[in-house]
């Protein structure tokens, strides 16, 4: 009797099922798509989000969502499972436009209205986006076993190149829900990566004389201006391109609420609790979207790799398109302000200012930087209002 | 918009590139026009009006009181500066302002060579 009572309780447990998974396969080959490897990998994350300090915000929630999701009987994920229910938020494209608003309410785009010919740096830098789109849809034609995207799937890797969380999180979410966990994991990684991975690319394309050039001082912006640009800039967006009016819409209201000054209470609420509340139920649903089955699959490593290519081509161009502005004023523009425009804001505008005063100890680029970084934002979200119109 | 979105062929893909480009290109261009509308319409402007009252001034004969005034600003604008740099101090030192006696505040020339910028980088760094 106790007997019985025993081995039902084992079978019943967590622990009975991970070992199965484990040790009680019909093809060696299973093995590796384990829960306990996913659990593994849940604590790889966690240790460089806590430890190393990778992206925390994000990375403790997605880690923890995946832990959560490969325990086996848990079911959190199941149709009646807690995490299924707050993932309707993320699988219907509300939590990623939540998180542009705070994005919004927190950038600061006077240096962008101060010099506006570094929204085109932003431009050049989502380059990197649609290269990825060749090279996802080329790997597909390659035939490699278990490699192969749709078009849908093709064009939520390549928003990895955006650099841009939300706007990753977005666009997956609406075209190829199944990968979210896969490229959430590649996009916060890269971002946590910016300064490791652009520094060597931002140097090849760029000689010393160029890396030293002194850029001039930002003329002052008003407050007049800065109130009607996010008005302006939601209207002229949002009629051009329909589609990328939840992350264009919500990154503008969100800059509007904080440079209105009258709704201050809004602004703080929006830059802190909502933003944190959201970034909680964001992080953990697409972290809960990693289970074993559909992240260990040669696809992801194709994500990863394709995610990588992405970043490194659009700080490429966003480099050579500075290189073209430098000639064109006559080195008035130090060209690695242009590896700034992939967004991943502020990131990306710290490493320039760190390479230019490597070059220069007396060169203060992040202001400049600052310009192209959020025109970034802008530029990535309508590329991914372009993949939306194209693909849903 | 494709006929068969789950098989994307190369020339279907370069084409979007181009068209996607070319859209991101032309939005962002129409923004950093709409930009440098803002420019001629508020920057300039208020250059302009900034020269219109020293015009009035001149024309009305007030010179006198409209230096009186500019002193009495660069004054504030020092008391102010004091103020910061003694606010800025007791937040790093973590002590209050009454503790801190400042004798002397020598402003630094722009033209201090670079090694002392660095190493005075390097100090707050």
């Amino acid at each position: 009797m106790l007997f019985d009572i025993l081995h039902k309780f084992w079978d019943s447990t967590g622990f009975k099922a991970l070992l199965d998974s484990f040790f009680k396969v019909d093809n060696p080959i299973e093995i590796l798509q384990s829960p306990l490897i996913m659990i593994l990998v849940s604590f790889i994350l966690l240790y460089l989000a806590i430890k190393k300090q990778f992206e925390p915000l994000l990375l403790v929630p997605i880690a923890f969502g995946m832990l959560l999701t490969n325990l086996p009987m848990a079911g959190l994920m199941d149709n009646d499972g807690l995490l299924h229910y707050l993932y309707m938020g993320t699988k219907l494209g509300i939590y990623p436009p939540i998180i542009f608003l705070g994005v919004g309410a927190m950038t600061d785009f006077g240096p962008l209205i101060a010099n506006p010919k570094s929204v085109l740096l932003g431009a050049a830098a989502q380059f990197g986006i649609f290269f990825t789109f060749i090279g996802a849809v080329l790997i597909s034609k390659m035939g490699i076993p278990g490699i192969g995207f749709t078009g849908q799937e093709a064009a939520s890797i390549a928003i990895i190149g955006g650099a841009d969380g939300p706007t990753a999180l977005y666009l997956t979410s609406q075209l190829a829900d199944h990968l979210l966990g896969p490229i959430a994991v590649a996009a916060y990684s890269y971002m946590a990566l910016v300064p490791i991975i652009q520094p060597p690319i931002m140097r090849f394309f760029t000689t010393e004389e160029e890396r030293k050039v002194k850029m001039e001082q930002l003329r002052p912006v008003s407050k007049t201006e800065k109130i009607i640009f996010p008005i302006v800039v939601a209207t002229f967006c949002i009629l051009l391109l329909p589609s990328a009016a939840p992350l264009v819409g919500m990154l503008m209201f969100g800059n509007l609420v904080r440079e209105c000054g009258v709704v201050e209470r809004l602004s703080n609420t929006i830059q802190n609790e909502l933003t944190n509340i959201v970034t909680i139920f964001l992080g953990i649903t697409v972290g809960a979207t990693a289970k074993a089955e559909v992240f260990l699959q040669g696809q992801t490593i194709a994500i990863i790799v394709l995610g990588l290519l992405a970043f490194s081509v659009g700080t490429a161009t966003g480099v050579l398109f500075g290189k073209i502005m430098h000639k064109a004023t006559g080195g008035k523009v130090n060209p690695l302000i242009g590896a700034a425009g992939v967004s991943a804001v502020p990131m990306a505008a710290r490493v320039v200012q760190k390479e230019g005063q490597k070059a220069n100890p007396s060169n203060f680029l992040l202001m400049h930087a600052m310009g192209p970084n959020v025109a970034g934002v802008i530029g990535s979200a309508v590329a991914a209002g372009i993949l939306l119109l194209f693909f849903s | 918009m494709f006929n068969n979105l789950t098989d994307i062929s190369i020339p279907e893909a370069l084409l979007i590139t181009v068209f996607s480009m070319g859209i991101v290109f032309a939005a962002l261009l129409i923004i950093d026009l709409i930009l440098q509308g803002f420019r001629s319409l508020f920057y300039k402007g208020k250059r302009q009006t900034k020269t219109s009252k020293t015009n009035v001034v001149i024309k009305n004969d007030k010179k006198t009181m409209e230096q009186d005034r500019v002193t009495e600003n660069t004054d504030s604008d020092e008391e102010e500066l004091v103020a910061v740099i003694a606010a800025a101090l007791a937040a790093s030192l973590s002590r209050p302002v009454s503790d801190i006696k400042i004798n002397k505040i020598r402003r630094v020339g722009q033209e201090t060579s670079v090694w002392s910028k660095a190493g005075r980088l390097e100090q707050m760094n």
